[in-house]
């Protein structure tokens, strides 16, 4: 059975606590991306939102097809 | 705006996957391994007779020195138990921070940095004259990293060990140790309706001041609401995700939050001073003014230790902060995102809100609080007063009291270290009055309610 495509598998999704906390400066001083609070949300640098992981949308692309289109 | 799929995953529009596993991977969840196992074995060497936990719990602020030759005597008597401590910090947050994902290469020299610094504040704080200068070791330690920080420009990369939100948290968990389980059920009820109270209105004033007073995105009122009102940056981005904010909206909240939050370190203590409060008061009232846990111990302890009563400012702060707030940011996290999908637009704004976000995203290092309350309890209440005093509290309780003290100072150490404010977006003006609003009237009805209404009730504790 195929796996259903979500933001994990999308290259805009960043889910990485050390690169959520680069893509928000300041978020480490009160706060953190390591925490319970922030569960699984994560930024998509395609809308520029938070997102809480959800089946793929119109502008999911994988790592590889951003490499061949760069 | 991307249209968003309307397939269905297995979790409704959710897509889960880290989930259980949040247990290895979360600083949560390591604050309560990690307090609960330094409880455990305080607790079994306590009962075997062995004080070596009271040695490896070190430190100099007790020492009242008044010359550098007393202070140097006692490195250099101890220094092989500061070696000792250091390792065993430097494995157990190392070792952690790996599994967590954060470089070694980079966590341990800036632990290093930051043990020593760490020392320095100690030894300040263990001056004789440190309390007539009101060199509360909070304070210093938060000065002291603002200035570092922001003078002498450190690299980003040393922020790996200056993890601000992991040491409160495991200081939290040390803290449910020192804190008896019946406190929690007598004072829990009003923390928890107080506290309500503040954060629904101050939440709402600067919601609809964004909105309605100056024009602002909803988006953007939800999640500066929930900054000044619930717990700060961790409630932005917990609301970021209900209602789809954009990332610049989460900007603007990590601005305001952690301006006014130092604002607040560092006056609330001195009013509090100007006004006489009782430390319990003033904790509690720290409790509702106060953005995030890290920030409000550093202002509770600060005052307490100017009051004479740390033990009674911090309790009360706690009771109030992450009883009364913090544990109810996954119920503010379902509501927004009901309302963003109700009552807002579902198309633009619509993310399913989720039931089982309350569990997720509850902050799971309040477990380890109340479980290491209960279980010291439990342990503790087989003495006589009398036991407890010359036996239990020296050997068990103040051991457990210093290694949190540890904690504490490397979170305010590392609030100032990681506060560079080139780094912080700037804000518009809209934005920072309508949540300075918010900020007055938060404080304003938490010192009427902390300091009148609720003043025996906070006085007592």
């Amino acid at each position: 059975m195929t796996k259903r495509k979500s933001c994990w598998e999308c290259s805009f999704f960043v889910n990485d606590p050390g690169e959520l906390e680069q893509a928000v400066p300041g978020l480490n001083i009160l706060s953190s991306a390591f925490g319970s609070v922030r569960a699984d949300t994560g930024l998509c640098s395609a809308t520029q939102t938070f997102v809480t992981p959800i089946p793929a949308c119109d502008a999911f692309k994988t790592k590889a097809d951003r490499a061949i289109n760069n | 705006m991307t249209t968003l799929s309307s397939n269905e995953g297995s979790d409704g529009l959710q897509v889960r996957r880290v989930g259980w596993k949040e247990m290895y991977l979360k600083e949560d969840w390591w604050a309560i391994w990690i307090g609960i196992g330094l409880m455990m074995l305080a607790v079994a060497l306590f009962s075997n007779g062995n004080t070596f936990l009271k040695s490896l719990a070190i430190n100099p602020g007790g020492l009242k020195w008044s010359s550098i030759d007393q202070l140097t005597e006692h490195f250099s008597n101890n220094a092989k138990l500061y070696a000792l401590q250091f390792i065993s910090w430097l494995v157990i947050f190392g070792t952690t921070s790996r599994v967590m994902g954060v470089k070694l290469s980079r966590f341990v020299p800036a632990f290093v940095f930051l043990y020593i610094l760490s020392i320095v504040m100690f030894s300040i704080a263990g001056w004789v004259n440190a309390a007539k200068f009101n060199l509360e070791a909070p304070l210093v330690a938060l000065v002291v990293g603002l200035i570092i920080s922001n003078v002498f420009k450190l690299p980003a990369w040393m922020d790996s060990a200056f993890r601000v939100e992991y040491f409160i948290k495991l200081g939290i968990v040390l803290l449910g140790a020192t804190f008896p389980i019946t406190l929690v059920v007598t004072a829990g009820p009003v923390a928890i309706g107080q506290a309500t109270l503040i954060s629904v209105t101050t939440f709402l004033v600067i919601y609809f001041s964004a909105t309605r007073l100056f024009g602002l995105d909803r988006r953007l009122g939800a999640v500066i609401g929930a900054g000044g009102s619930v717990c700060g940056v961790s409630a932005s981005m917990a609301i970021s995700a209900s209602v789809g904010a954009k990332k610049e909206h989460l900007y603007t909240s990590v601005t305001l939050v952690v301006g006014w939050a130092l604002v607040m370190i560092l006056l609330l203590p001195f009013v509090s001073k100007a006004l006489g409060l009782s430390a319990g008061v003033a904790g509690a009232w720290v409790g509702t003014s106060e953005f995030a846990d890290a920030a409000g111990f550093a202002a509770a302890s600060a005052y307490g230790k100017m009051a004479g009563n740390e033990d009674a400012a911090i309790k009360a702060f706690t009771l109030m902060k992450v009883i009364g707030r913090d544990l109810w940011i996954g119920i503010w996290s379902v509501v927004l995102a009901l309302i963003a999908t109700v009552v807002w637009d579902k198309k633009e704004y619509g993310i399913k809100p989720d039931i089982r976000e309350i569990w997720w995203r509850f902050p799971k290092f309040v477990i380890g609080f109340f479980v290491a309350s209960l279980i010291m309890t439990m342990v503790t209440s087989g003495y006589t007063a009398a036991e407890f005093n010359s036996s239990v509290k020296p050997n068990l309780i103040l051991p457990l009291v210093s290694l949190r003290t540890w904690a504490f100072i490397f979170c305010f150490l590392s609030i100032g270290l990681t506060t560079r404010f080139r780094e912080l977006n700037p804000v518009g003006w809209k934005a920072f009055l309508a949540f300075s609003i918010g900020v007055v009237v938060n404080v304003l009805l938490g010192y009427l309610m902390s300091v009148h209404v609720f003043a025996d009730h906070w006085s007592s504790l």
